[in-house]
């Protein structure tokens, strides 16, 4: 146990040691023929969120949608309500079934696909939305409007029409290109992506591909000792900061403070 | 070059210069006034996206950073009670353990919120207002003034604290009590700062003036003796419950409070009493108006995330 927590931060300092080293994953995958890279988002010290590229072969005359979904957990939040003219906290709700991170890229104007924006996008994600808890009397089509402005807020959310573009044509296909920044604070974990070909409404296909988002380096290390040895890191920050705290008081004392 | 760095437990990446920055104000009010400065730290790290739970969690560890050097340097000053500092603290455990199970009957009831956000407001606005007035006061009196004062009575009050029994002597603060009232009030305290979920400082600071009657640069250092011993608690109890200390964040937020709340600690011994309390008070006072403001401004997003002070 002892050799192991010594290993760990042996690794901490190796970690930082190696920071200036991170580099990005940059392969490339493909399934099918849609292309995604890279395949793989490293969450190294230095992350500032990362662009990802997705490129298809579509038939001509196609439309696509592209819906990128974290997995979905149980979120626990805090309905804000007015009591007594005050803002505060009038409620504990629990969200089922809503993604950690749902993006949404299309090459059409959603706006005039009432078809599509009923399949897709935040219409479709509403109905897999369970609330519970506080409730408001309106019912919890209002909950679930604040839950997307919470996450777009947070940039985890998007929805972006006509931003899948059709750059070229070969035989009787179109290339379909795509780029989504995933952003700094973008959770580690599998986020699925589907991408549905569609003609004149009907759906024609559906790709799709796993992009892993992990956290390595520095920061996986300090969260895994975070997780695995709470008590250890716990008093290791506390050491940490006694021992900052009294050197910096010494330098002072040192350089005639006082 | 980016000046960026990953927080792996609050999991976004913020610049570096920005938590020093942070670091640095907050630890300069720390050693200044003998406060945690947890108020102000909290909403300021999720302005710039760390979580609340992480943000508040992460601040209590830069806080046993800054009160470590900012008691260094009272306790070089000769401005630290420890005597009074225990027996605050004892009270303190007590009462925080107390106003833990309080808050959980509170929420039951329902609207704790309302109960617990309103004390603040008008807690912090009248002992805020106390203190401006008082201190004013103080600084108007002149010397001239203070020497044709007659000898009052002593008060209901004073009378009160010398018949409690245990009398006992404080040298470093020049007060002869009972240590039964540093305890009483030192749960009060703790009662408080676990229901508001804040350190307590801001409570602990005007409560050692007022009620404890020490000179005001023995409160700093002593109030800050003893927010060391409840932040080094908090951070360990957040580690392993939550797992929402984020060692990295709270290092570079002590790099700068520490070496804010050196310069805090010089500021403070170079003013007077009356003019820290002044100051102070109106630090009290900002803070309340910008409660009352987020109690009375609709909020943009109607739905927030648990945690946080």
């Amino acid at each position: 146990m002892r050799a192991r927590t010594a290993c760990l931060w042996a690794l901490v300092l190796l970690g930082l040691a190696l920071q200036a080293l991170g580099t990005p994953s940059c392969a490339t995958a493909e399934t099918s023929d849609l292309s995604v890279s890279p395949t793989t988002l490293d969450i190294r010290e230095s992350f500032r969120g990362a662009p990802v590229a997705i490129s298809a072969e579509i038939p001509q005359g196609a439309s696509a949608v592209l819906e990128v979904r974290g997995v979905a957990h149980e979120d626990h939040l805090l309905r804000q309500g007015r009591r007594g003219g005050l803002w505060m906290s009038v409620g504990e709700v629990t969200v089922h079934g809503a993604p950690s991170v749902y993006y949404l890229l299309s090459t059409l104007d959603l706006h005039s696909h009432s078809d599509i924006a009923s399949r897709w996008g935040y219409n479709a994600l509403q109905k897999q939305t369970e609330f519970q808890g506080a409730i408001p009397r309106e019912g919890s089509g209002e909950l679930f409007e604040q839950l997307v402005k919470l996450k777009e807020n947070e940039g985890l959310y998007g929805v972006f029409p006509k931003s899948l573009k059709l750059t070229g044509t070969s035989k009787d296909k179109s290339t379909l290109e795509g780029q989504l920044t995933f952003p700094s604070n973008i959770p580690p974990g599998n986020y699925r992506i589907v991408l549905s070909v569609l003609n004149s409404g009907k759906l024609l296909e559906q790709k799709s591909f796993e992009l892993t988002v992990e956290m390595s380096g520095l920061p996986g290390l300090l969260a895994s000792l975070a997780n695995e040895h709470a008590a250890l890191y716990g008093l290791i920050a506390v050491v940490i900061a006694i021992v900052t705290g009294f050197v910096t008081g010494f330098l002072f004392k040192s350089k005639g403070a006082h | 070059m980016s000046w960026s760095i990953y927080l792996p437990i609050a999991g976004n990446s913020v610049n570096v210069f920005i938590l020093l920055g942070l670091g640095g104000v907050v630890g300069f009010l720390s050693g200044l006034f003998g406060v945690g400065g947890g108020f102000l730290m909290t909403p300021l790290l999720m302005m710039v996206g760390i979580p609340p739970v992480v943000a508040a969690a992460s601040d209590s560890n830069q806080i046993v950073a800054a009160s470590t050097s900012a008691t260094y340097a009272h306790y070089r000053m000769g401005n630290v009670d420890f005597k009074m500092g225990l027996l605050l603290l004892i009270g303190g455990v007590f009462g925080g353990t107390l106003g833990v199970q309080l808050i959980k009957v509170l929420r039951s009831l329902g609207n704790a919120d309302f109960v617990i956000k309103t004390t603040y407001v008008v807690m912090l606005g009248v002992v805020g207002s106390y203190m401006f007035m008082e201190s004013l006061q103080s600084l108007r009196k002149t010397q001239v003034e203070t020497d044709k004062a007659e000898p009052t009575k002593p008060s209901f009050y004073a009378r009160a604290i010398r018949s409690l029994p245990w009398q006992m002597s404080f040298p470093k603060s020049g007060v002869t009590l009972s240590p039964v009232l540093p305890l009483i009030l030192g749960a009060l305290v703790g009662i408080l700062a676990a229901i508001m979920g804040v350190g307590g400082g801001f409570i602990m600071v005007p409560i050692m003036v007022y009620l404890l009657r020490m000179p005001m640069h023995v409160v700093v250092g002593t109030s800050l003796f003893q927010i060391l011993f409840t932040c080094i608690n908090v951070t360990v109890m957040q580690a392993v419950s939550n797992h929402t200390v984020d060692v990295i964040l709270a290092v570079l937020l002590l790099l700068g409070s520490t070496v804010g709340a050196q310069f805090g600690a010089r500021l403070s011994q170079k003013l007077k009493g009356d003019q820290l309390k002044i100051v102070l008070a109106s630090v009290v006072l900002i803070v309340m108006i910008h409660m009352l403001a987020a109690l009375t401004i609709s909020p943009d997003v109607m739905l927030a995330y648990k945690g946080g002070h």
